[in-house]
This record gives structure tokens, sequence and C-alpha cells, in this order.
């Protein structure tokens, strides 16, 4: 599939010459009754590159992305795409494409002819459905029955639909859902080449190793407010990290620990074993603390949260709030 | 809208083709009853029912009369037809997928409308040749003239009734439309409907005597028959345009103002 995606995406190499950021939220809020979804929710993407949307489930990713496409309308606050009132969809909406929730198809409607009441729905040329069935690789299947599609060959055929448009924004709920490993790493290739080629991909999911790998910018959302908004890079040096300090011999850990108190070294006891928080800069000075006081340590090592872990002290911290 | 139009004719073309097939053969079905004691003059048909008399088969609208009989299975088609269209989006999803592609809700909604509509246009076309060749066999058989049915008179009573079953087909759709729309399900939508249509008008009848003579089935009925005697044909016109009108809006205010949650 990705031999096909420089020949088969748009040319454009640059992001648009616009002041207008691809996404901009200000105070945005939908409540169901007394469940706030979404709650003043205030954030901007800029165009171009890939966006990841996180957030567990219930955080209120898809009230946003259906609030984004004017299916719902919010309770209070503001919205804008590519420049356009939320109010007003038809104003952007053929500059968007989209994939909301599930795949969905008529089943039984072929792979092309669903593509077809589609194009013919957007004004699009047929001939842009050959194209887009070859970006997701679906050329060969493109005649079969929908409702005959595996999962996975459904996410692609809705991944081509969203296509259809060449779309400026390509909003994605949950893309990689039911593809396999193989699959998984070909949509991430498609998401970063079409980031690449101008596009803004605001992709939603719960793979936090996908949106790691694929996104530039991250926003992390609970509860349906906003947790974190900023690079992926930025949200990993959130991170904390952890000295973990195992001696040899667990009669040695109450003499370990009067040590290190002794150097000033912040620690928790946990059964056999020392754990210093922020303290992996210190391992070497820490190994040399032990062996001067005659102590063997049968494991140093240092603890570094991943993506996942910040992700969920952050979503539990906001939790707790 | 005509792109939403050409859209629904190709997603929803088996399906209302089917829809429109069922029309055909209900109708020639239903000329073929009319017409099997024709001959029995007075008398009553093997049931006690009325029996056509043969003069109504050589009459200017004998040709058309099948298609008169069968207009409210034609309705029901038609309004199951409507309801299957608008909530099988909801059922499956494919709304949201719609609105991507169409975002002005009246534009989709009206697109869809027109799609159903030329396919019961095409329906009552077909109910309408179907019933006038059975019309035809009876006739041949049973040496009736049909000299009247090609007079302007019979010309014009095809138009008539054609366009009256055509209306009357329309605004069950509409009904079918306006209740998929709230239900958000085929199923929910076309058994309240038809269940309206058979029983809940007849009770409601039982309470109100004069129920019959300007809720929604009564109205279509007398529509069809073109008047009664205690509703003229242009009353019925007129109530029946009020009740298309209001489940025309009621149907796109619905769903201008409604989340899509599905």
């Amino acid at each position: 599939m990705t031999a096909t995606l420089t020949r088969d995406l748009p040319t454009t190499q640059n992001p648009p010459q616009t002041t207008h950021p691809a996404i901009e939220l200000n105070g945005l809020t939908k409540e169901y009754g007394d469940l706030v979804a979404v709650d003043d929710l205030t954030l901007q993407v800029e165009r171009g590159g890939v966006v990841g949307l996180l957030g567990p489930n219930g955080a209120g990713k898809s009230t946003i992305i259906r609030m984004l496409l004017g299916l719902i309308a919010p309770s209070a606050g503001t919205g804008r795409v590519l420049g356009d009132d939320i109010s007003r969809p038809r104003a952007y909406m053929d500059q968007i494409g989209a994939l909301v929730e599930s795949p969905v198809f008529y089943p039984k409607l072929t792979g092309r002819d669903n593509l077809r009441t589609l194009a013919v729905l957007a004004g699009i040329d047929d001939s842009r459905i050959d194209e887009v069935l070859e970006v997701v690789d679906l050329t060969g299947r493109d005649r079969d029955r929908a409702g005959d599609y595996s999962l996975g060959m459904k996410q692609r055929l809705a991944i081509a639909a969203a296509l259809l448009k060449d779309p400026e924004l390509v909003i994605l709920d949950e893309p990689t859902n039911g593809l396999d490993p193989a699959g998984i790493v070909e949509i991430r290739e498609l998401l970063i080449e079409l980031g690449r080629a101008g596009k803004t991909i605001f992709v939603s999911s719960h793979l936090l190793a996908e949106i790691q790998a694929a996104c530039d910018r991250v926003v992390v959302i609970n509860h349906g407010s906003l947790v974190f908004e900023g690079t992926t890079r930025a949200l990993l040096e959130q991170s904390h990290d952890e000295l973990v300090i195992v001696p040899e011999r667990p009669d040695d850990l109450s003499r370990l620990a009067a040590v290190l108190d002794e150097a000033g070294i912040e620690f928790l006891a946990n059964g056999i074993l020392l754990r210093a928080p922020e303290a992996s800069s210190q391992a070497a000075f820490v190994n040399r603390l032990a062996f001067n006081n005659d102590i063997t340590l049968r494991e140093l090592r240092c603890d570094v949260e991943d993506l996942e872990d910040v992700f969920l002290r952050l979503t539990n911290a906001r939790k707790a709030n | 809208m005509l792109r939403t139009y050409r859209s629904e004719l190709i997603r929803f073309k088996k399906t209302g083709l089917i829809g429109a097939g069922i029309m055909v053969a209900f109708t020639a079905l239903i000329t073929m009853f009319t017409f099997i004691g024709f001959d029995g003059g007075d008398a009553p048909g093997p049931g006690g029912g009325q029996r056509f008399a043969s003069v109504d088969l050589a009459s200017a609208d004998g040709w058309i009369a099948g298609l008169a009989a069968a207009a409210p299975m034609i309705g029901i088609v038609a309004l199951a037809l409507f309801a299957m269209s608008v909530a099988r989006d909801y059922e499956r999803g494919t709304i949201r997928q719609l609105l991507v592609g169409e975002p002005q809700r009246a534009l989709l909604l009206g697109g869809k409308l027109a799609a159903l509509a030329t396919f019961i246009v095409a329906g009552i076309a077909g109910a309408a040749v179907a019933g006038a060749a059975t019309a035809l066999v009876f006739s041949s058989s049973a040496a009736v003239s049909t000299a009247a049915w090609t007079t302007g008179a019979g010309l014009a009573a095809v138009a008539s009734t054609g366009l009256n079953v055509l209306v009357a087909t329309v605004v069950w759709g509409l009904a079918g439309a306006l209740l998929a729309m709230l239900t958000k399900s085929a199923s929910a939508a076309i058994t309240a409907g038809v269940a309206y249509m058979l029983i809940g008008e007849s009770l409601l009848g039982l309470v109100w005597d004069t129920a019959a003579e300007w809720l929604p089935s009564g109205t279509l009925t007398t529509f069809t028959s073109g008047g009664s005697s205690a509703v003229s044909y242009e009353q019925s016109a007129l109530l029946l345009a009020l009740y298309a009108a209001a489940f025309g809006v009621a149907t796109f205010v619905v769903f201008q103002r409604r989340d899509i949650t599905d």
C-alpha cells in the first residue's frame, strides 16, 4: 500500500497559506441532561500534520468529533473548522473527510457502489474512486458486497470514503479498530504520509502506541475536559521516572535506606526494594554509595513512564480533581 | 438536492424497485379479485361481498378500477419504503456518513424523499399498467366492450385516478418517513403505521363517529374514491394537503433539530 501513496496522494507539499487554524474550539460544551460530555473545551489545532485525540472511553472524543462535523449541536461555546463556524458545517464540509466511530456502509452494495453513492453525494468524479481504492489497497475487492467485507476491509473502505473529497482536514475516529498489525502499520504510514502532504489529520484513538508513532501533536481529554495539549514529545517529557534499588540480601535493606537517607535521596520502601522517584540521574551515585557501604545491589534500574503511564496518570489525576 | 437525489437512487435502487414490484403485483392481484366475478351483476359474491357488474368493466374507468382498489395496499408499501429508507440510515449509522457528504439536512432529506417518490411514481405507473392489462384480459375473456376506455372520459379517469393514488401514496410515504424519524427504527415505524392504518383508526371510529371523515386513513380513502356523501373531494384534498404538510414539516423539523448520536 505504501508504494502507491505518493502517486495517489495530492501533491501539496506546503500547508495552505492561511491564518485560520484547522480546528479552533472556545469553551465548547455539550450537555445531555445532567451529563456533561464535553466541558468548556478550549483548544486550537494548527494546520498540517497528524494530531492525536486521546482519551479513555467516555471521555468525550466522539462527541467532540460529532460537533466538529455538525452532527450534534453544542450546548455552549463556539467552534471553528478551517475558519468557519461549526454551526454552519456546509461552509467547510466539502474540505472535510471523516470516519465517525465504526465504519458503516450499505451491506448489499459493493464497496465501489458505496463509494459511488458518497462521491455522487459530494459531487466528486467517479475517477477519484479508483484512486482512493488503490490508496487503501481494496482495488481487487471493490466489486464485492460491503456486507461480506471483514472489519479490517470495512475500516479501509471507510478511510477510502474519508479521502474521497481529497480533503484539507481528515477526521478519523479510531481508524485502526479491527485491523491486524500489518494493517495498523499501513494505516499509520498512510496518516503520516497525508500529514506530510500538508493535510491535517485529526485522529482519535485509544491505542497509545499508535498515537505515539503517528502523531506530531496530541490532545488529551478526560471527562470532556482538556488535560493536555502539545507535541507528543512534550507529553512524553511529562513522564516521571524512578530509580529502583534492590539489595542482594534483604537484610541490607534497612542499612541501604539509612545510607540513602543520609545522602539526602528521597525514597519509598516497598518490601524488598526501594523506589527513589525522579532519581534516575543519580544511579551511578547510588551504586557507589552502596558499594562504599559494603552493600551489593542485585538490581539497579531506571523505570521511565511510557505514554500509557503518562496518559493514565494524567487522566486519573483529572478524575481525582 | 440533485446530488442527494441521485445518490439515494443508487443506494435505494434495489429496495425501491422491489417495493415498486410489490405495488405492481398487488395491483394485478387486486384487479384480478375485483373482476373475478364481474359478470355476476348485482348478485353478491361467494363470500357475500359486492361483485362488480360487467358495466363497471365496460365503463370509462374500468381499466383503472384495479389501481383504485389497490390504493390502500400501495399506500402500505409506500409507508414501508419511506420508513425503511429513513430509519435504516439511523439503524446502520449511515446517517453520519450521509451528513458528512451533505451537511445541509433539508437538502439531504429532500433528495431522499424525492428519490423515494420516484420509486413510488414508477411503482404506480407499473401498477396502473398491470391493472389495465389484467382488466383487459378479463374483458376479452368475457367479451366486454372496452371502447369507453380510450375515450376522453376514459383517459381523464386514468389521469385523475392515477394522480389521486399517487398523492395518497406519497402522503402515506410521508407518514412513514415521520414515524421512522421519530422511532429511528424501520420495524417500529412500519408496525405503528400499518397498525394505525388497519386497526387504529377503526377503533377511533368506534368512539368518535365522525373520525373517519377527517382522520388520515379515512381522508385518504375519501380522496381516492373521489369524495363521499359526508366529505367532498375538494374537502378531502384540502385535508390531505394539510396532513401532507404536517407530516413533511414535522419530519424536516425533527431531522433538522435532532443530534445525530447514532
